[in-house]
């Protein structure tokens, strides 16, 4: 008896299919995120708030270049000196000093759902910090949820005191759908005109390739942060015997038996991928950070601050 | 139930068919079921798509592995429920071999040997035996000593036999080959293959091999290294000793020792005081002595004390030979017990006499004049000085010494006066005559005593007697017919030792007399004063594990066969006794250990067919093939042989 009450307290406490199960309102991690935002404003020491510079021209004090002077421009901006000696009309740029927008763009597909929601739960942790750590520095923090499309969607706010909405916001995230990060990050940039730092919290496991997505936000003149979310237990060759081997996302099927080849093909495959992944991200110059669900979250974000790149 | 050629001792060969069919219906169900595939979710089935290589099978080889696995898992079934029927094969069903191991635990076998015993190494031989041991065989263990007994019951059954090897334990005696062989052959007899087998040393007396003209095989396995010379051993063969008469602190000892070498030995004897627990105490005495080439040597040593009541001798060779047989290096006697006696003596003050009284502690002497007789109390021996008044039975046994003027109370007839006279005659071997020779005492005047018929007359002049023992209503007595102060008696150094004398033969308490320590091996009489039939006796009493046993008494002597030396002690209503044996060197310490022995024209051949063999029943081996078949089957399994 005791026994057959332990399996249904377990299913009836069971969490809904993809749903986040950390509690992000916890003092535990509560604590940690002010303990982060501290450590993150030293690891920016110098710089000001509002003062992280966006890479638009704009009516600043500093000259930042030249361009051709085209009918229906301010004329207070011609470059009198460079008309005098050369004849030419240019108009001095400067640029513009305003706040920087960061845009998490958390995965929310089924895969990210695996394994009691480990990479779900961990991405959303890190999300979470990380935008603390942004409103701390009085930058405007915006979330969106991508699957195959975009699921859901903060608005861009700013100020620490909101961090308990975007909290709220993140522990309502349920995962849903496949991976098509190409189509979804095409619509969020279609929403967002506001360029600036597009933080990516997947695990890149899309069909159709996770270049595609990236792209998308290179091409669209987005910073791209890439944060790969890595659970072992995905290629994991410690399966053994015959399986019948179904995709979470597609329902697609492939029948296997186990064996210590197949076991070690799938390893080599992973590594494979993952050196693809790394060689893509910095030949491109896009940030990437392979993330363990066995990482503790704000291990993870400290030493994404320390890497460089993000919020400075 | 037989099946081809094994018989079936577990389950019926019915039971075990429809087991089997059962089982193996149930088997290929669970096979079947088994072949569903299990359903594992990923995250990413294109990672996994690009790392299977798995070959397509082709039909043929699919169905083989299929098969071939099935036939294996009925291959298990059948090893389980064939090991439930317990099959043996024809040949373990016959008639196997009943075995006689006379085990020796004689004195000798105490020696050293390796790391233990050589009874220890006999021990684990016979132990290594069992293991060989077949379902038809029996082992039958005797104990090989002075008076052979089996100590286990005839079995096949390893684990008893084991128990029993455990309890075996030295003795000390000689081992009584011709008694262990005729009580195995009587065992055996009508039994099938027959065999019997000596483990020993080989230090055994010869024997006469004709005396057992129909003896079954009979092998030898020896458990010491052949003796290549003549014994070396020494030993005490003697030990007693005795308190002194006139000193009951002290005593005397008289040891003989023993030389079986051809060469003379130089040891060194230490006498040491017992302990209540019958241990080795405080050393008394200490001698080192020569003892000749195949020779023994008697020695006293005198004027010894500080024993209460047990002695241990133990000798030590000092010279550089070695010593083959330990166990008779000690010897063990007890000191006569010194029972106190109280003495009553009526009559004037009397130096002489109180001065012969003085000599013996263990007296109790209380002096009462003529008319305070009797005074309360009880004693054992009450000395009639001169004064002859009534007397009195609670007083014990009387000595008159004098006589009176007329008849009165005195217990015998007074003949006629006697004048300058002296012992003519006397009763030599009377307790009264102890170490005394009276013949030169010289009386002054006295009077003849005329006995009555029971009593007897212990000492006469030529006149007629003058020393009477005798018994009246009020109870024993013993009247010298004269005064020993008109005499020169009193004058003499016999004079004390009478005295004390008469109160040993009134008050017997054999005080002192010689104590000779008892022989191991033999049948021991110690003097245990009961009114019962059997005691309870104990010992030996320094032993970790003293054992008891209920002795019959004879004639007031405990009838014990003492097979352990040391102290002992019997128990009964009246009190407890104790006593000791000894090894005491004999025949056991001469015999060299050997590693052959000859018997009749032959030497004895060594065990043959007890070597250590592996478990030999099937249902043990089907279970280590059940395990192997397993082992196989999952080593194939990963490899893709099977499914």
């Amino acid at each position: 008896m005791d026994l057959l009450d332990r399996l249904f307290r377990r299913k009836a406490a069971a969490p809904k299919k993809g749903a986040v199960t950390v509690d992000l309102f916890d003092d535990e991690f509560l604590k940690k995120l002010s303990t982060l935002a501290l450590m993150s404003r030293r690891a920016v020491a110098g710089v000001r708030r509002g003062e992280r510079r966006a890479k638009k021209r704009g009516s600043g004090v500093e000259f930042a270049d030249h361009r051709p002077y085209v009918p229906g421009d301010d004329i207070r901006f011609l470059d009198v000196g460079i008309y005098q000696r050369f004849g030419k009309l240019l108009l001095r740029l400067f640029e513009e000093e305003e706040d920087l927008s960061i845009y998490f763009l958390i995965d929310t597909s089924l895969s990210m759902a695996t394994h009691e929601s480990a990479k779900l739960n961990h991405a959303v942790q890190i999300a979470a910090a990380l935008c603390y750590v942004g409103l701390s520095g009085l930058d405007r923090v915006s979330v969106t949820t991508l699957g195959e499309r975009v699921s859901g969607r903060l608005p861009a706010t700013r100020g620490k005191q909101r961090v308990f909405r975007i909290l709220k916001f993140l522990s309502e995230i349920e995962a849903e759908g496949e991976t098509k990060l190409g189509p979804a990050l095409k619509a969020f940039v279609a929403q967002n005109k506001r360029r600036g730092m597009a933080v990516l919290l997947s695990d890149l496991f899309d069909p159709e390739g996770f270049e595609a997505g990236i792209n998308v936000l290179r091409f669209n003149k987005f910073d791209p942060v890439v944060i790969q979310l890595v659970d072992e237990r995905d290629h994991d060759g410690k399966l053994t015997g015959d399986l019948n081997l179904v995709d979470v996302e597609t329902g697609a099927s492939r029948e296997v038996s186990m064996n210590p080849e197949v076991q070690k093909k799938l390893r080599a495959e992973t590594e494979q991928r993952q050196i693809a992944i790394e060689r893509f991200c910095s030949s491109r110059g896009v940030p990437h950070f392979a993330v363990s669900v066995k990482t503790p979250f704000d291990q993870v974000v400290l030493s994404v601050l320390r890497a460089g790149g993000l919020l400075r | 139930m037989k099946l081809f050629l094994l018989t079936f001792a577990g389950l019926p060969l019915a039971t075990l068919l429809f087991g089997f069919l059962g089982a193996a219906a149930l088997t290929t169900l669970l096979y079947i079921l088994r072949l569903r595939r299990r359903r594992v979710r990923v995250a990413f089935l294109a990672l996994w798509e690009r790392s299977l290589v798995e070959r397509k099978a082709s039909e043929l080889r699919s169905r083989l592995q299929r098969l071939l696995s099935l036939l294996i898992s009925l291959l298990i079934v059948g090893a389980l429920i064939l090991a439930l029927g317990d099959p043996r094969s024809d040949d373990e069903e016959e008639e196997g071999r009943s075995i006689a191991v006379l085990l020796d635990v004689s004195a000798s076998m105490g020696e050293a040997s390796g790391q233990g015993t050589r009874l220890d190494a006999a021990r684990e031989k016979v132990k290594r035996w069992l293991s060989s041991l077949g379902p038809g065989d029996e082992m039958l263990l005797i104990e090989l000593g002075a008076r052979p007994r089996p100590f286990a019951p005839a079995t096949g059954q390893a684990e008893l036999l084991r128990e029993a090897l455990e309890e075996a334990e030295v003795l000390d005696v000689s081992a009584d080959l011709k008694a262990g062989l005729s009580l195995a052959q009587d065992a055996l007899r009508g039994r099938a293959h027959p065999q019997i087998i000596l483990v020993s040393d080989g230090a055994l007396p010869p024997l006469d091999a004709t005396a057992f003209p129909k003896l079954p095989k009979f092998y030898f396995e020896p458990v010491a290294k052949k003796q290549e010379k003549k014994s070396q051993n020494v030993g005490i063969t003697s030990f007693a000793a005795r308190r002194y008469p006139l000193s009951g602190d002290r005593f005397e000892v008289l040891v003989e020792l023993k030389n079986d070498g051809d060469e003379p030995a130089e040891v060194e004897l230490s006498l040491f005081e017992a302990t209540e627990a019958g241990e080795r105490g405080g050393k008394l005495d200490l001698h080192r002595v020569t003892l000749p080439p195949q020779g023994t040597l008697a020695q006293s040593y005198s004027n010894l004390d500080h024993a209460e009541s047990g002695l241990v001798a133990e000798l030590r060779r000092v010279d550089s030979l070695p010593d083959p047989f330990s166990r008779d290096n000690i010897a063990r006697t007890l000191l006569s017990e010194r029972i106190p006696a109280k003495v009553l003596v009526v009559g004037n003050p009397d130096n002489f006499l109180d001065a012969a009284l003085l000599l013996e502690e263990s007296l109790e002497v209380k002096r009462v004049s003529a008319e305070e007789y009797p005074p309360a109390g009880e004693y054992d021996v009450t000395i009639f000085n001169g004064v002859f008044p009534p007397r009195s039975s609670a007083t014990g046994a009387a000595l008159y010494l004098g006589v009176p003027v007329l008849q009165g109370e005195y217990p015998l007839e007074l003949g006629e006066e006697l004048s300058l006279f002296g012992f003519d005659t006397w009763q030599q071997d009377s307790t009264v005559f102890r170490l005394i020779d009276p013949y030169n005492v010289q009386v002054l005047k006295g009077r003849k005593l005329i006995p009555q018929k029971s009593d007897k007359v212990l000492g006469a002049s030529n006149s007629g007697p003058i020393l009477v023992r005798g018994k009246r209503t009020e109870g024993e007595f013993l009247a010298l017919g004269f005064s020993p102060r008109q005499s020169d008696f009193v004058l003499r150094t016999a004079w004390p030792l009478f005295v004390l004398n008469v109160i040993d033969e009134l008050y017997p308490r054999g005080r002192t007399d010689a104590v000779l320590g008892q022989k191991t091996g033999t049948l021991w009489r110690p003097p245990v004063p009961t009114s019962q039939s059997t005691v309870k006796v104990r010992g030996p009493l320094d032993a970790a594990h003293p054992s008891e046993s209920i002795v019959p008494i004879d004639q007031d002597r405990a009838v014990f066969f003492g097979q352990r030396a040391g102290f002992y002690e019997a128990v009964s209503n009246e009190g407890v006794v104790r006593f000791s044996g000894s090894v005491l060197s004999g025949a056991e310490g001469a015999l060299p250990a050997a590693e052959e022995i000859r018997w009749g024209e032959k030497t004895l051949p060594r065990v043959q067919g007890m070597e250590p063999r592996a478990h030999r029943k099937p249902w043990f081996w089907l279970l280590v093939g059940v395990l192997a078949v397993s082992f196989g089957e999952w080593w194939l399994y990963h490899r893709r042989w099977t499914v």
